[in-house]
């Protein structure tokens, strides 16, 4: 049996599949190595995850660790979400933890930092922040009407439960050639700019962190 | 009774450990040699503080056998007396405390009997003063909640126990290791036929037998079981899953109240029987209010009693996993409650 556990000095943890992809592509883009992005199942299991890789016996070789979220409905509370789960499990192995998204901390031998997507503020996801990077193009015109089009059609409940950044990505990567599946085979079939200005902040984040 | 944390000061090779919010069922790991065994010796001298002997059948355990007072040096840190051994641990929110110390020779003529006073020339000839302690025994001074404090001392060379005739020890403690737990102890077996347990302790049997329908006692305390072929088999020619889940079942109905230490757990289990094995315990520890704590290598241990146990209690958290590791100097006890268990077993996350 194939046991999960701790490889790399340098640590990501990222909140689902999708992103665990996407910033493994990213952060080879960017020339890093080393990292081993870790996927959380959900922002409801980040204190389970992080518990239990930190305290497994392989943690002591781990000298950064980062975290990627979303902010969902607001950044703010996000980060004071993750902030308490940072606080309270380093009362069972020391982590430093930070007072505010992007500061990146040393302590004890210690690298950490969190980022919430998509820029530290508000609300949204990382699809919003790829969507920041596409919606000059001709094509997301064309996202654009379609979105338009067919949300008409919902009830008030569909209007409530519909996710709109990621119906946009999904509608975007369905005018690729080929068609890519979810945001992480974008990422691996070159569909996002990672050069692009809306990916600044993250690429600054990650380049600090980890190098 | 069972212990809700345990303390542990210079004893093998730990420098200082403390284990907290222990529950019913409790599993070390950890790396080889990361101190798993020290700990269960550790709680067995708490657990037995009035009896000293202890501190010489926790070698015999590991088969060392102590030959002179100068070998209890294996129970101190760095094995240096200076380092004197301090355990404790609570139950049911009482402490109880023991520290045990060395006993240096004191100065007496070669005779045993009182040197006379030396004077004139002969003093030039004895003037000086050795520094080599030689030691003669252990001291165990023990406590308990009431800080009422008793004091047992145990000698190889005298071949000398000195005992508290005041003190009643009330906590019922077991330690099986991995060797003599194979024994069936036909006293205890007994007492669980007198149980009425039967027909489950066979239920349990099957999982490792099938063919196992029926347990006697014979009439020289040997057990004998049916296993379907045309006369009883004394259970010691039997394989070892059978007769450490027996030994298991047999000595948690004798430690009813008490405390149960197990080293290596695992031991003489296929992994397919893992399961089977720790539901038993499981009941069994809850019929007779027994605590076990063991230690395990094994991820399909972990995984039996975790799976077992969600089964039996969803929504309880009464088991506990403790990696036991090297943080500097002191020894840490990273602790994981039964969700944690359950989680990093279900996402197949290393916990040893």
């Amino acid at each position: 049996m194939k046991m999960k556990d701790i490889i790399e000095k340098n640590i990501l943890f990222v909140e689902g599949k999708d992103e665990c992809y996407f910033f493994n592509y990213f952060h080879k883009y960017l020339g890093l190595s080393g990292i081993q992005v870790i996927d959380c199942e959900g922002t409801g299991n980040f204190k389970t995850k992080l518990q239990l890789y930190v305290q497994s016996d392989a943690f002591k070789t781990v000298k950064t660790v980062g975290f990627i979220r979303d902010a969902d409905s607001n950044a703010e509370n996000a980060f004071a979400s993750l902030r308490k789960i940072i606080k309270e499990t380093s009362d069972i192995r020391y982590l430093p933890v930070p007072k505010k998204p992007s500061e990146i901390i040393s302590d004890k031998g210690l690298k950490l930092g969190v980022f919430i997507m998509p820029n530290n503020s508000g609300a949204g996801m990382l699809e919003s922040l790829c969507i920041e990077t596409i919606k000059n193009e001709p094509v997301y015109e064309c996202v654009d009407k379609f979105i338009n089009c067919f949300t008409r059609l919902f009830t008030e409940e569909e209007k409530e439960k519909f996710r709109e950044h990621k119906s946009r990505i999904q509608s975007y990567l369905a005018t690729r050639i080929p068609i890519a599946k979810s945001i992480a085979d974008g990422a691996q079939k070159k569909y996002w700019n990672f050069d692009h200005e809306g990916f600044s902040e993250i690429n600054k984040f990650v380049t600090e962190l980890f190098s | 009774m069972k212990y809700q944390s345990i303390m542990i000061e210079g004893f093998r090779g730990i420098t200082s450990l403390e284990i907290k919010d222990l529950k019913r069922i409790n599993l070390l790991v950890g790396r080889n040699n990361c101190g798993k065994t020290s700990i269960l010796e550790a709680i067995f001298l708490l657990s037995g503080m009035s009896n000293p002997q202890l501190a010489v059948n926790i070698h015999n355990f590991r088969n060392l056998i102590l030959t002179n007072d100068e070998d209890f040096n294996y129970m101190f840190n760095n094995m240096n007396f200076n380092n004197l051994i301090n355990i404790s641990g609570h139950i049911e929110g009482k402490q109880r405390k023991l520290k045990i110390s060395p006993i240096y020779e004191t100065y007496k003529a070669d005779n045993g009997s009182q040197k006379e006073i030396i004077t004139g020339q002969n003093v030039l000839n004895s003037s000086y003063v050795s520094t080599v302690q030689v030691v003669e025994g252990v001291s165990l001074d023990f406590t308990t909640h009431n800080n009422k404090n008793f004091k047992n001392e145990i000698r190889i060379k005298e071949s000398k126990l000195k005992l508290s005739s005041d003190y009643k020890e009330e906590l019922h403690c077991s330690y099986l290791n991995p060797v003599t737990s194979l024994n069936v102890n036909e006293k205890q077996m007994e007492k669980l036929l007198v149980q009425k347990d039967l027909s489950k302790i066979i239920e349990v049997l099957k999982g490792v037998e099938p063919k196992i329908s029926d347990i006697r006692m014979g009439a020289k305390g040997m057990v004998f079981v049916d296993i379907g072929e045309d006369k009883f088999y004394p259970v010691n020619i039997m394989g070892d899953g059978m007769r450490r889940i027996l030994n298991i079942l047999a000595s948690i109905s004798d430690m009813k109240n008490g405390v149960l230490l197990i080293d290596e757990f695992e031991t003489g289990l296929h992994y397919s029987s893992l399961k089977v094995a720790w539901k038993a315990v499981l009941s069994a520890c809850e019929k007779y209010n027994v605590q076990i704590i063991t230690t395990s290598h094994s991820y399909e241990c972990i995984g039996a009693l975790s799976k077992s146990y969600a089964e039996m209690d969803p929504d309880g958290d009464n088991i506990r996993l403790y990696r036991i590791d090297k943080d500097g100097e002191n020894h840490k006890a990273y602790m994981y409650n039964s969700k944690l268990i359950e989680s990093g077993i279900k996402d197949v996350i290393e916990v040893r």
